[in-house]
């Protein structure tokens, strides 16, 4: 059930509106209902992994906080986190491990494995693997106490807005709140606001930007040998736009539904394209997944105490493992490594640029220079993009060769561009859409909240008004209905 | 509570203003050029017509209620849809009988040659095209059955709105603004165009073909539905090119409604009987054109003075569309005949004949009096006025707006609510010296240019020079 179809914009209105109306002992039941069977939509079958990995990390919290032992902690920890990663592991990685031993067999000239069961990758798996793991490591450190309610837990690991694409909750945060379900007043009349104006820009981001850019994207990504220079840019920024918009449209879905049920979920994103480095491009960009590794990976591989080279392993380790976490390919891997190296480079030249600016007088504090360091930022993230999208080293070393070697600045005035799967009228409105998404990043940067809350400062007619054309402009320019081949969010596949 | 409120009012505006939006999207279109048999019949409102007639696109080409009205007063409606297939029929039938009471309902068999639409627009036609209620939703739940592609969107056609949405990429001035031929219409589609040598012959004998029991069910349905509402069923087939096994199923139809005592008329067996000549009487080898209809339309006046007892509404205040109708098929008709016409004296001639066009005559250059003695059966006397002029003609009024004195003030006038007219005298074959809103209609290089606004249908006709070229080309 994706949150842009049709069962959705039912299922949630009777969701939360029974979630209202019952008894406030209910509610908890209801919402693991509910959540389970939104989880249920795409495959019945699959709520065993999601049960077994709920009931092993709540069975591991139990056992840990059983015994003070640190050993026997140890013990429990690496048992859950071993079946956990083993789950992941089968249903994501299996077929391209066998796929990398196939290619080694076959170097030797030995006979290929095939491969003995046919997997689809269950939805949102890695998130809510790394969301439980999260708890159970919480559980070990003693930063956060077993929970013993195991419903509670269940709906902590399954809560519906962000059970599939995040974001991936500490228990410090979304347990505590689905403990006091059924205590508090829920009924937020500014909640509701907020959430309805969240989720309503999520799907504008999605239907109307991200949904629309990708027939521009999909088209040049899949005519790799006739694009040229502009067409290459048009394409790698394009795909800038729709990985952002597609990803952070859903974070503010999820958030936006969370907050009209009296539930606060962590910000995914801030702004990322407005970062002055690629670190702070992390600090924006799915910021419940880079705060899951700095707090679970990196810190505990020694993070930046032990010296400046093993630091610069560490990072490449964080950023390797996160490439791979976001596809089983070693283009996602080699994504993940661009941008380590980036960091690396980037700490490894700053004495060299520091002279550099002071040879050159550079005012450090000038627009220009943050222009300058914003758009380089973002330059070095969409070319790193290029290989997530492409999801082939190859495939993306053409492309970036075709956008140096096939400079043609005639398609700018022939119209031709308007053939690559966008009409004027669509790139009219692809263009309104952007321009309205840097106005809310730029609201979001100065005034340190989000379109939700800001709305809630706003009159109240300005805030209809804005409701009522965020509306229109999602049923009438969003890409959904027939013809259209849904693209689902691409954080699904992760 | 106060809270609860703002909310409330705030879902109706949203509810309000959805609704006005898809009043702008919704599909409009039954026969092509956003003509809606189903606004038409909104249109004509609680007057029942004493016959309507339903089928596809060969009854709304060959079958004009404006016929019916002019001869003999007979109130009768087209209900046509593009390839109206038997669900579409059915319930097209259902959701007419539910505010109208006719005597005799003439149904198409077309629809028996296939089982799903070849063509999307089609299916668009038939299945988003009535209101949203509970038999529209179950129209296309049935159709469904039979057609994968629209049981795989079944959610989108019973919403529609994930369908109609993308119009926002298409839409026309009839979007927003209802086309007046969707008001004053009967479900017709007017076309003397005859573009084709149709080559019909009249069918042989052929095998006879079995119906399926979806077809015969269908058959026994709709007639059904009819008697239930009082209203006698009549089948036909109007000419169309039929395949060996198609003209096999028409032939079943009739020893069918033979057995039923329902009366049965097939065309394409009758066109010989009716006078029907394929090389005037068709647009194309599946329809007729104007010509054909009237044949057709004399061959059921005759039976029916024979067989019902139809009043002549004629005069009846409360069948006045009819009247409408009647207005808007001359209108049509001699619009059609002015944009064909070359000759100045025809197209004087027929400019004399209508009531609602407005015209601009534009006088400039060298010109030989003698050729524009035409122009004196509307009042201007070409002799009278060497240095030419424009003059406008309305509502059989010749008014002189300028004679080519660039001193004259500009004149301007609002041809309706849609349309500016603006005339004034720059110098000869200069620009923008007549123009329709931001078109240009000025001399181009030839003494008389004529400009002609169709103020029934709020539309520019047709822009036409005649006479000597002095444009030195």
């Amino acid at each position: 059930m994706l949150f842009n179809s049709l069962p959705f914009l039912i299922f949630f209105p009777i969701v939360i509106l029974l979630y209202y109306i019952m008894p406030a002992k209910l509610r908890r039941f209801w919402l693991l209902a509910a959540s389970y069977f939104f989880y249920m939509s795409w495959n019945p079958a699959y709520v065993l992994l999601i049960l077994f990995s709920t009931v092993a990390t709540y069975t591991a919290g139990r056992l840990m906080e059983r015994r003070e032992d640190k050993a026997y902690r140890k013990r429990v920890l690496a048992a859950v986190i071993i079946m956990n990663l083993a789950l992941l592991f089968f249903f994501k990685y299996f077929d391209f491990a066998l796929s990398n031993l196939n290619h080694v067999l076959g170097i030797f000239h030995l006979k290929k494995l095939e491969s003995p069961f046919s997997l689809l990758l269950p939805v949102g798996i890695s998130f809510y693997t790394f969301q439980s793991l999260g708890y159970a490591i919480d559980v070990y450190r003693g930063t956060v106490s077993a929970e013993k309610d195991f419903i509670d837990y269940a709906l902590f690991v399954s809560f519906f807005p962000q059970l599939v694409a995040g974001p991936i909750e500490r228990s410090k945060n979304l347990l505590s709140q689905v403990k006091e379900v059924s205590k508090r007043r829920l009924w937020n009349y500014d909640g509701m606001v907020s959430g309805f104006g969240m989720m309503l820009w999520g799907f504008f981001m999605k239907m109307c930007i991200a949904d629309r850019v990708a027939l521009l994207v999909d088209t040049v990504f899949n005519n790799i040998h006739a694009i040229g220079t502009f067409e290459a840019l048009a394409g790698a920024a394009g795909f800038s736009v729709q990985i952002y918009a597609d990803f952070a449209g859903y974070s503010a879905i999820a958030i936006g539904a969370a907050r009209m049920m009296g539930f606060t979920l962590m910000e995914n994103f801030n702004c990322p394209y407005f970062a002055e480095s690629i670190a702070e491009f992390w600090r924006r960009w799915h910021i419940s997944l880079s705060g899951w590794f700095r707090d679970y990976l990196y810190i505990p591989l020694g993070g930046n105490r032990k010296g400046k080279f093993r630091k610069y392993v560490n990072i490449m380790i964080v950023f390797l493992v996160s490439g791979l976490w976001h596809g089983s390919a070693w283009a996602f891997v080699l994504w993940g490594g661009l941008h380590g190296l980036y960091q690396i480079i980037g700490e490894l030249t700053l004495p060299l640029r520091d002279k550099l600016h002071e040879l050159l007088k550079t005012d450090r504090e000038s627009f220009s220079f943050h222009l300058g360091k914003k758009v380089l930022t973002a330059v070095l993230a969409g070319l790193a993009w290029i290989f997530f999208r492409t999801r082939s080293l190859r495939l993306g070393l053409l492309f970036i060769r075709r956008m140096i070697c096939h400079y043609d600045p005639w398609v700018l005035f022939d119209d031709s561009m308007y053939s690559w799967g966008l009409d004027f009228r669509e790139v009219g409105i692809l263009v309104f859409g952007v321009l309205l998404l840097f106005f809310v990043s730029l609201v979001r940067e100065k005034k340190g909240c989000d379109i939700g809350n800001w709305l809630l400062t706003q009159g109240l007619v300005f805030r209809w008004l804005v409701f009522l054309g965020l509306i229109t402009a999602v049923v009438v320019w969003g890409e959904y209905g027939i013809d259209f081949d849904s693209a689902q969010f691409i954080y699904f596949d992760f | 509570m106060k809270k609860g409120i703002r909310i409330v009012i705030f879902a109706v505006i949203t509810a309000l203003w959805l609704g006005r939006v898809y009043d702008v999207l919704r599909w409009k279109d039954t026969h092509g050029d956003y003509l809606s048999s189903v606004t038409q019949l909104k249109e004509t409102g609680d007057v029942t017509p004493d016959v309507v007639f339903v089928g596809s696109s060969h009854v709304y080409a060959g079958c004009y209620p404006a016929y019916f009205w002019e001869d003999a007063g007979i109130a009768a409606f087209n209900t046509a849809i593009s390839g109206m297939d038997r669900d579409s029929c059915y319930y097209y039938l259902k959701y007419l009988f539910r505010s109208q009471h006719p005597k005799l309902v003439v149904i198409d068999m077309f629809c028996l040659t296939f089982d799903v639409h070849e063509y999307q627009g089609n299916i668009y036609r038939n299945y988003l095209s009535l209101p949203l209620n509970r038999d529209s939703l179950a129209q296309v739940s049935a159709y469904a059955e039979k057609d994968e592609t629209v049981s795989e969107d079944l959610a989108d056609y019973l919403v529609r709105w994930p369908i109609i949405h993308t119009r926002y990429r298409e839409l026309q001035r009839p979007d927003f603004i209802p086309d007046e031929a969707n008001h004053l219409g009967k479900g017709e589609y007017l076309n003397w165009e005859n573009l084709q040598q149709a080559k019909k012959q009249e069918p042989g004998d052929f095998a006879p073909v079995q119906l399926s029991e979806d077809q015969l069910k269908w058959l026994e349905d709709v007639s059904k539905l009819c008697r239930e509402n009082g209203a006698e069923p009549l089948f036909m087939v109007l000419p169309f090119e039929t395949l060996r096994d198609d003209q096999g199923r028409m032939d079943a139809a009739a020893r069918y409604a033979q057995e039923q005592g329902i009366p049965f008329f097939d065309f394409n067996r009758l066109s010989g009987e009716c006078g029907i000549d394929p090389d005037t009487d068709y647009f194309d080898n599946n329809h007729l054109n104007a010509l054909g209809a009237k044949k057709i339309a004399l061959f059921f006046e005759e039976y029916f003075a024979e067989n019902y007892e139809f009043p002549d509404h004629r005069g009846d205040a409360a069948y006045s569309s009819w009247d409408d109708d009647l207005r808007y098929y001359y209108q049509r008709k001699y619009g059609d005949a002015l944009k064909k016409e070359t000759d100045l004296d025809n197209f004087v001639d027929l400019l004399l004949q209508t009531k609602d066009m407005t015209a601009v005559i534009s006088l400039e250059g060298e010109f030989d009096a003698e050729e524009y003695t035409a122009l004196q059966r509307l009042g201007i006397d070409p002799a009278l006025c060497p240095g030419g002029g424009k003059w406008l003609w309305s509502e059989g009024q010749l008014t002189l707006l300028n004679a080519n004195d660039p001193a004259t003030p500009e004149y301007t006038k609002d041809l309706d609510e849609y349309s500016s007219l603006l005339v004034r005298y720059v110098g000869d074959y200069s620009a923008n010296n007549v123009l329709i809103d931001r078109r240009d209609y000025s001399n181009k290089g030839k003494a008389l240019a004529i400009v002609v606004y169709d103020s029934l249908l709020h539309n520019i006709l047709i822009g036409r020079e005649f006479g000597r070229d002095n444009s030195g080309n």
